[in-house]
């Protein structure tokens, strides 16, 4: 069994510490995982990936066209890491938009939708701002978007709900578990409503 | 049990526990369980956490552990510490050993009394770094043995290993990481922790630590013979092994390419005969002699440089063997290895067929988001008033750039980094400049820690021999790059000690400079006058020295010394953008005309208020 996936987004986002908690989980379940992170000069608000390969995997780093899972934590970089997506694999997006200060032509909230939509591919989009607005707090994205990866049945499956709330709760508080589940139940809900985007070529 | 714990916690965890783990700590934990007294280091991506990790626990366990001036010093703190018979290890980045090679070079001729481990940690690709060099060419160079992890547990393990190897043959040890080890994480599974050591004894023996010519030329003899020896040893490293399959092919792995060369076969479906190599420098004859029986071609995949490809073929030379060996041929030789790089190499040699898998590839081209200064970086106002003082006096000056936060002025709009080498490069260099370039002034910009670690010998120099040129120091009174390590100009030792702060601007003065200034960054006009100073002095001749100082915003905010924040009054606006277009801090956005302030990014520096032509930017409290 082997559960690659691949979180995107802009260094600040709290990234590293999203990868963190599932492989604390992992380790705690006695399930093999490695992850690999970039520190250093392409932390400073670049783009940043996190690579997690849980189960029969050894090294760290995904090929493009394979993970399992895509987590994008702001909707432009979701664009970069959709290539290591796997055919009718899951993109995880959230709806936070930060365009690269000083450009011109940065795609807009609906042109990435409507880019990503065309692919062969599953995606969720979880409405993190609204989230972050009720609790009142900017720094909690991670944790949602967390909370919502583990509402996927590929991962539950291996990373059961209650294990991964301990640990967010036990390492970050209140706060993050309350956004760690939000994030749970407003994807559970959009799953079962069928909130999701699917092209013909993939099934639920 | 806490499951994400923190550094501290994890580092000192019981025997036997399985902990997830930074490659870098494990690392830590390997020098911990030998019971290493002494840890020295100069911070450098990815090397940093090692010696990070260790400053956390050096009050548990009674241990010194330092962040030295720089890689040189540190390399002969942890060396003097082994000669007295007190096992130590120094971490750097692959650049940073070339800062302590002096040292590294003549220390396998002494050789050591207690274990003495270098970590080197590579960075194939350059995420983080100016070049990508492969310094097990190091160990071959000055003679000492390579140990080479493939992943955070064996990071741990081979530390250990190391430090007992080197104290059993009393010679020194590399351990050489990748990126994709020190920042690898994984499950890594604990030894026992032996009593540190931390006192040491130096008997009064020049003929064993005195490299004087007679001296010398003994200790090599020794040497050479001492490799040989080495070549036999490092065979029964339990991390080397030769996993069988009945195939013609012999796949040879070092250190990370070992796991990739497992998961490129099972993606293939494939079963070859693998040599799992840990010990790449001096490669390991008798491993080779073993596991080519049988083989008609063989593949070696290391990262990035051809080390054990180039030894394994004088190796079969010498033994009359005739086998193609493939390797940089298939792989090439440069950036990381990646599953289907090895999968591609491994068909194509096997003859197979083999696709990668197809890529999403989505109709929308994503901008490039390279990493930009934070929100309140005084790096930004610094440049901003540099290229300010350049306009008003009407030059164009040559900015020496240099490694740092800094370095990301090379891009627009500030534009004020012309060419960046190496630590402290940024002053040598204007020193050259200064004695070709005729008609304009040559400005060098370095950062405090950077200035410690490489800057005084050139400003020395610049004043010695009459270079004209402007130093501007950034003062953000940290290490900002590599999260925030103490220098000399903070005050703070690594344990978190207080200690004699040591001044920029004293070092310039004692130094002989001829205009020092100090000024705040945030302060524009008051650094622009500072700057046009500066400038008109060295167009006269002189060297002047100038530190703009302002703590890193990034720490400010960790140190909760942020003040307000600040919104733009859209009815003052006028919508000329030159916040937006010739300051470009992140939290200021335009979607249309009028920029607006992101709340969330806003770190309240106040820049941006005091630059407005039209007063449109004002505190949020008293908007």
């Amino acid at each position: 069994m082997k559960l690659e996936i691949v979180i995107t987004g802009v260094g600040g986002q709290g990234i590293i510490t999203m990868s963190n908690i599932i492989g604390a989980a992992c380790t705690k379940l006695g399930i093999n995982v490695i992850t690999a992170e970039t520190h250093g000069m392409a932390q400073r608000m670049g783009s940043v990936e996190v690579f997690i390969r849980i189960g029969e995997a050894c090294a760290p780093l995904v090929m493009p066209g394979a993970a399992d899972l895509v987590v994008a934590l702001e909707m432009i970089e979701s664009l970069r890491a959709v290539r290591y997506l796997k055919k009718c694999g899951w993109l995880v997006i959230s709806n936070i938009y930060l365009p690269p200060p000083g450009l011109d032509g940065v795609p807009a909230r609906h042109d990435i939708i409507n880019a990503l939509t065309q692919l062969p591919i599953k995606m969720l989009q979880i409405d993190v701002e609204n989230i972050m607005e009720k609790l009142g707090d900017f720094r909690i994205s991670n944790t949602v978007m967390l909370g919502a990866l583990i509402a996927i049945d590929e991962v539950s499956k291996m990373l059961p709900l209650s294990v991964v709330e301990d640990i967010v709760s036990q390492s970050l508080g209140s706060t993050n578990r309350e956004a760690f589940l939000m994030g749970y139940h407003q994807a559970l809900e959009k799953l079962g409503k069928r909130d999701v985007a699917i092209t013909n070529a993939c099934t639920l | 049990m806490i499951a994400m714990s923190r550094t501290r916690d994890r580092l000192l965890s019981g025997e036997g526990s399985t902990i997830f783990m930074l490659g870098n700590e494990a690392i830590a934990r390997g020098a911990i369980e030998y019971g290493t007294g002494v840890a020295a280091a100069y911070p450098g991506t990815p090397s940093s956490e090692v010696i990070g990790s260790l400053a956390e626990v050096a009050k548990d366990l009674g241990i010194h552990v330092e962040w030295s001036i720089n890689e040189k010093t540190a390399f002969e703190v942890a060396y003097a510490a082994a000669m007295s018979g007190v096992p130590s290890i120094t971490a750097m980045k692959h650049v940073g050993l070339n800062v302590a090679s002096d040292p590294l070079m003549t220390s396998a001729y002494t050789g050591v009394k207690a274990g003495l481990l270098i970590v080197t940690a590579d960075d194939p690709y350059m995420h983080s770094s100016q070049n990508e060099q492969d310094n097990r060419w190091s160990g071959l160079h000055a003679y000492i043995p390579v140990l080479e992890p493939s992943n955070p547990q064996e990071a741990k393990d081979l530390t250990y290993i190391g430090l007992q190897l080197s104290e059993t043959y009393k010679h020194p040890f590399i351990l050489r990481s990748v990126t994709r080890v020190s920042h690898a994480r994984g499950p890594v599974k604990l030894g026992a922790i032996h009593p540190c050591r931390t006192a040491g004894s130096f008997p009064r023996e020049p003929n064993k630590w005195a490299v004087i010519p007679a001296h010398a030329r003994e200790m090599k003899l020794r040497l050479v013979e001492k490799w040989r020896l080495f070549e036999n040893v490092l065979a029964d490293v339990p991390h080397n092994r030769l996993e069988y399959a009945d195939s013609t092919l012999l796949i040879v792995a070092s250190g990370i390419g070992y796991f990739y060369v497992k998961d490129a076969l099972r993606l293939l479906g494939r079963e070859v005969k693998v040599l799992k190599i840990a010990t790449p420098v001096p490669l390991p004859i008798k491993l080779i002699e073993e596991a080519v029986k049988g083989t008609e071609k063989i593949l070696v995949v290391e990262e990035p440089d051809p080390v054990v490809e180039m030894q394994l073929k004088a190796a079969l030379l010498d033994m009359d063997i005739k086998i193609k060996v493939y390797g940089e041929s298939v792989l090439g030789r440069r950036g990381e290895l990646t599953i289907d790089r090895v999968a591609q190499a491994i068909s194509k040699i096997l003859n197979i067929a083999w696709i990668p898998p197809s890529v999403n590839d989505p109709i929308l081209r994503p901008p490039p988001r390279s990493p930009v200064l934070c929100p309140g970086c005084p790096h930004r106002a610094a440049f901003y008033a540099l290229k300010l003082a350049a306009i008003k006096l009407g030059v164009d000056p040559i900015y020496s750039g240099d490694i740092g936060c800094y370095s990301l002025g090379i891009a627009p709009p500030y534009n004020v980094q012309d060419v960046i080498i190496e630590m402290g490069g940024s002053i040598g260099l204007a020193n050259g400049f200064a004695q070709t370039i005729r008609d304009r002034p040559v400005i060098a910009i370095i950062g405090d820690s950077t200035f410690f670690h490489a800057g005084i010998p050139p400003l020395i120099n610049a004043v010695y021999n009459r270079a004209p040129i402007v130093v501007l120091v950034l003062d953000n009174e940290t290490t900002g790059m590599t999260g925030f390590q103490p220098h000399p100009g903070t005050g703070t030792t690594a344990k978190g000690d207080r200690t004699r702060r040591i001044y920029l601007e004293e070092i310039a003065r004692a130094a002989g400079v001829d205009y020092v200034e100090v000024f705040d960054p945030y302060n524009i006009r008051r650094a622009v006058d500072t700057i046009i100073q500066g400038i008109k002095l060295a167009m006269r001749g002189g060297v002047a020295f100038l530190v703009a100082r302002r703590t890193c915003s990034l720490l400010a905010q960790r140190l909760g010394l942020l003040r307000g924040i600040y919104k733009i009054d859209r009815e003052r606006c006028t919508g000329c953008q030159l916040c937006v277009k010739k300051f470009a801090c992140p939290a200021i956005v335009a979607e249309d005309k009028k920029p607006y302030i992101v709340e969330s990014l806003c770190r309240g520096c106040g820049v941006c208020a005091d630059i407005c032509p039209a007063g449109a930017v004002v505190r949020k409290s008293e908007a």
